[in-house]
């Protein structure tokens, strides 16, 4: 009876099964990965897409009105140096809430978009201090524009109205085809993370619960994990040759990163090129997050994080390479922290690799940056 | 020679051939119907026909047949 | 264009929508367009190869059916017969030589047109008169790359009945769904099984006996999966212009022994070889009794094993599978006289020949896999412990590659063994479950599942 109905039965239109199958499957698609669904299910710490956006969702519903927020966006090398739980430790009667919006591997177009969907009024935040790796830019090269892994990190913050500004702003044809299939169709983006999923099941899926009441995403780096709490005192270098005169620490590892950043890894005719690219991708980026706040009470500020001392061959930026602060547009909400704020952490003492400080460099660095929080609101009320 | 001499007699070989002793055929059978008839065995089955029949059958001819049906025919034809 | 790239499938999706759309007289020249055009983006000159070679068959076939002498018809046939091989061979040894490229699908192509000029010699019907008709089925662009090698009659009688009825939806949604689990069977199963291997050939001499052994039964497991995973594609985009190819895989690993299992594997060519080259040899070896049985099985299967490839390893392949069938065939009546009697011994016959066949294929895979001859022999020691094996265990590999492995190879066995339930199942499922949920959930599995690395199909190179 049944099973010869189903025999009878003639087949849809082809067209038709094949349009119900891809819509199906988009639906789908969309409804696990755009509403946050799958990244809620799975541990936090195992994907760099997780982090941000449950800190997005965590974020969007614990607004605190009346424009009494503080956000601090960046990527590692600011979420290691600022530390808001000592700050606010030490300063209880702060009259700001501290919004972390920090999350590695990510860069100012991942900024712009969080912003965007964070705060759609432009009138959430008081201040927004946003973290540069150097006003003049480094001359190391960074495939930055056409960063497949960001695009992955950030697709459920990207609005479909923005969806071809942002297929745009990645350069070639193939990088625009790419990023629009995986706009369509995120799982495919994020399969890498699904089969490990599948693959350790109790692991990715017990974490998530302690980590998201405890951190609400990315614990802090030195909670979890002392002993990457070391230091590069006693690291040496000669600013002539690049030579490394002095390694303190037997950990390849760290080593390996430390040799990289200081023999001639890069290709030093392309200094202006890489330059110059670095500086178009800070500059469009960053003036997007401007002309977002344009006519907004909210303030703007810049701080260069602290590097390695210089010279530091490729990560270090030369006397005339193009300097942000020249480029960006003038505005009135629009300020630059000077760096000499932070120079005395510029110091192989307070890193615990070539890029991030370590837990004495934050303490000194969270201090700093918290003073200045504290001059520059006392009063409270604005 | 008649198709109804040939039956019995193809019945016989086919029994010898295939190992069957009660194995029935008729003209609509195939190689599918048969355990035991594929490609190795199917020349045996054809050395036998033209011992059987005292026939020579073409490659052509063999590859002509569908069912035994056509063998008998071809049989027929040839045996005289 | 690779046949598991999203734009080729989209593209072919798009072509069929239009060949359904033009009038039915149209449709064999757009064809023959498409499958031109789709010949011209790999290669001009070896399309101006496939087509002279079309054509030059064409009128050789013209005249067996015209001439009436039987010797006249000889000569022809000879004459075809003799060039293609010539061409097959002289480009294959080119290859090994002189490293050229070998023209695409000319192994499939030039077995397709000898089939079709020892059809017309057999019987002139079979002839093809319309000219467009014929250059298509050399070139059918589904079956040029890696086959099914389908038969003329086959091609020709669904060519016109297409050209002439309208779209048949149950023929063209049958189609999707082999594409679906084609895909499936290819990019979930078999590129995850040669990611392995692939690990494992990176330093074979350091891992331990039990992953070499592993490794072995991937060489087959990993090969079902990756060509039946590329057949079910060909056949499903042939589907969709209403052309069905025959099948290449019948459960093969269900198979009782070797020569059982050769009926089920690769069918496409195992037929043209038995009906164009073992059956007119054994006719014209028939007095010589055991020794024509096993010199005919022998030269096949040594066809077989260099049609892949002139190489040393695929002539061993061919002839190890030539001693597997000989001893097949030669002790046919005594198995079924010892385990054809009863019902338990018939399953006690089936349990002892699935695992040796699985165990013979896997012997000589270890000929076929390895490219060089020295690769084989490293694989036949460490296999048969005449070298020692390394110690380095799972842990020697990325744990996205070892992981799977297992579970993979399960599934590989099980659909090559048939998939015993999977009809029952999929029929209960059907009652509930609409196709196009089904083919939209496959599509997620599909894009969840991939493997990063890009793949090619193993049968290409052929």
């Amino acid at each position: 009876m049944a099973s010869s109905n189903a025999a009878s039965r003639q087949p849809r239109h082809p067209l038709l099964t094949c349009a119900l199958a891809v819509l199906l499957f988009i639906f789908i698609d969309e409804a696990a990965f755009r509403t946050g669904w799958y990244q809620a299910k799975v541990s936090v710490f195992s994907s760099s897409p997780s982090t941000l956006l449950t800190m997005s969702r965590w974020e969007q519903s614990h607004v605190t009105p009346g424009m009494r927020e503080i956000a601090i966006i960046g990527n590692s090398q600011l979420d290691e140096a600022f530390y808001p739980p000592a700050f606010t430790q030490q300063n209880p009667n702060f009259p700001y809430h501290i919004v972390r919006l920090t999350a590695p591997g990510t860069w100012p177009r991942s900024w712009y978009y969080l912003l965007k969907s964070l705060d759609p009024t432009r009138r959430r935040f008081k201040e927004i201090l946003v973290s540069s790796d150097g006003y003049k830019v480094i001359q190391d090269y960074r495939p930055l524009p056409d960063d497949f892994q960001e695009a992955v990190n950030i697709l459920p913050l990207v609005p479909i109205s923005d969806w071809l500004e942002f297929i745009e702003s990645y350069p070639g044809w193939q990088n625009r085809l790419k990023i629009a299939t995986i706009l369509l169709f995120p799982s495919h983006a994020y399969a890498a993370d699904i089969q490990d999923v599948i693959l350790h099941p109790k692991i990715r899926l017990s974490e998530y619960g302690d980590a998201y009441d405890k951190y609400h995403f990315q614990p802090w780096k030195f909670e979890i994990n002392d002993s990457v709490n070391v230091s590069l005192a006693g690291f040496a270098m000669d600013p002539k040759t690049c030579k490394v005169l002095a390694m303190p620490l037997d950990d390849p590892s760290i080593e390996g990163g430390l040799l990289a950043a200081t023999t001639n890894f890069y290709n030093h005719d392309q200094r202006e090129e890489n330059e110059r690219r670095n500086a178009d991708f800070d500059v469009f980026w960053y003036t997007k997050i401007l002309q977002m706040y344009q006519g907004s009470p909210t303030k703007i500020i810049f701080l260069q994080v602290p590097n390695m001392p210089a010279p530091f061959c490729n990560m270090a930026p030369l006397p005339d390479a193009p300097d942000i602060r020249d480029e960006l547009p003038k505005m009135p909400n629009l300020s630059f922290l000077d760096p000499v704020m932070f120079a005395k952490l510029n110091q192989p003492q307070y890193f615990r690799d070539e890029i991030h400080l370590n837990l004495q460099g934050q303490s000194l660095f969270t201090a700093e940056l918290g003073d200045y929080l504290i001059k520059s609101l006392s009063g409270g009320q604005s | 020679m008649e198709q109804a001499a040939i039956m019995p007699r193809l019945t016989g070989v086919f029994q010898d051939i295939f190992a069957i002793p009660n194995l029935a055929i008729s003209p609509n059978t195939t190689a599918a119907d048969v355990p035991g008839w594929d490609s190795l065995s199917h020349i045996n089955l054809v050395l036998a026909v033209e011992r059987n029949f005292s026939i020579r059958l073409t490659t052509r001819e063999v590859r002509g047949m569908k069912n035994v049906g056509d063998l008998v025919d071809l049989i027929a034809k040839k045996a005289g | 264009m690779s046949f598991v790239s999203i734009l080729f499938l989209l593209a072919a999706g798009a072509a069929a929508c239009l060949h359904y759309a033009l009038p039915a007289r149209f449709r064999v020249a757009y064809l023959l367009a498409l499958s031109y055009g789709f010949y011209a983006t790999w290669s001009l000159p070896y399309l101006a190869l496939l087509l002279a070679a079309s054509a030059l068959v064409y009128l050789a076939g013209q005249r067996i059916a015209a001439v009436p002498g039987e010797g006249q018809k000889k000569l022809f046939l000879g004459a075809g017969i003799g060039g293609l091989l010539a061409l097959v061979i002289a480009f294959k040894l080119a290859g090994e030589i002189r490293g050229m490229l070998f023209p695409l699908g000319l192994s499939y192509y030039s077995f397709k047109l000898i089939a079709y000029l020892v059809e017309v010699y057999w019987d002139d019907s079979v002839c093809e008169p319309d000219f467009w008709a014929f250059m298509l089925y050399p070139a059918f662009f589904p079956q040029i790359v890696s086959g099914p090698i389908q038969r003329p009659l086959e091609f020709f009688t669904q060519l016109r009945r297409q050209a002439m009825a309208r779209a048949d939806y149950a023929q063209i949604e049958a189609g999707m769904r082999l594409i679906l689990g084609g895909l499936m069977l290819k990019l979930l199963i078999a590129d995850r099984l040669n990611a392995f291997i692939a690990a494992v050939e990176l330093q074979p001499a350091s891992y331990n006996h039990q992953i070499i052994l592993l490794e072995a039964c991937c060489f087959t497991l990993q090969l079902y999966a990756d060509f039946a995973g590329y057949t079910n594609i060909a056949i499903g985009i042939g589907k969709l212009f209403g052309i069905t190819a025959p099948p290449n895989f019948a459960a093969p690993f269900a198979a009782s022994n070797i020569q059982e299992m050769w009926r089920r594997w690769h069918m496409s060519l195992t037929s043209w070889v038995t009906d164009y080259l073992f059956m007119p040899l054994q006719m014209a070896l028939r007095g010589l009794g055991h020794v024509s049985t096993i010199l005919c099985i022998t030269i096949s299967m040594v066809v077989i094993g260099l049609w892949h490839g002139l190489t040393c390893n695929f002539l061993v392949f061919g002839l190890c599978h030539a001693v597997f069938v000989s001893a097949t065939a030669l002790t046919a009546k005594l198995r079924r006289r010892i385990f054809g009697i009863h019902v338990v011994t018939r399953v006690i016959g089936y349990g002892i020949g699935v695992p040796l066949t699985f165990v013979a294929m896997t012997f000589s895979q270890l000929f076929w896999r390895t490219v060089t001859w020295a690769n084989a022999m490293q694989h036949i020691n460490l296999v048969f412990g005449r070298t020692p094996c390394g110690t380095l265990g799972w842990e020697g590999m990325r744990t996205e590659v070892a992981e799977p492995v297992m579970i993979c190879m399960a599934l590989a066995a099980y659909f090559g063994a048939g998939a015993p339930g999977l009809r029952w199942l999929a029929g209960r499922i059907g009652l509930i479950v609409p196709a196009w949920v089904q083919y939209g959930l496959a599509l997620l599995l599909i894009s969840t599942l991939t493997i990063e690395a890009g793949s090619s199909f193993i049968y290409g190179q052929f």
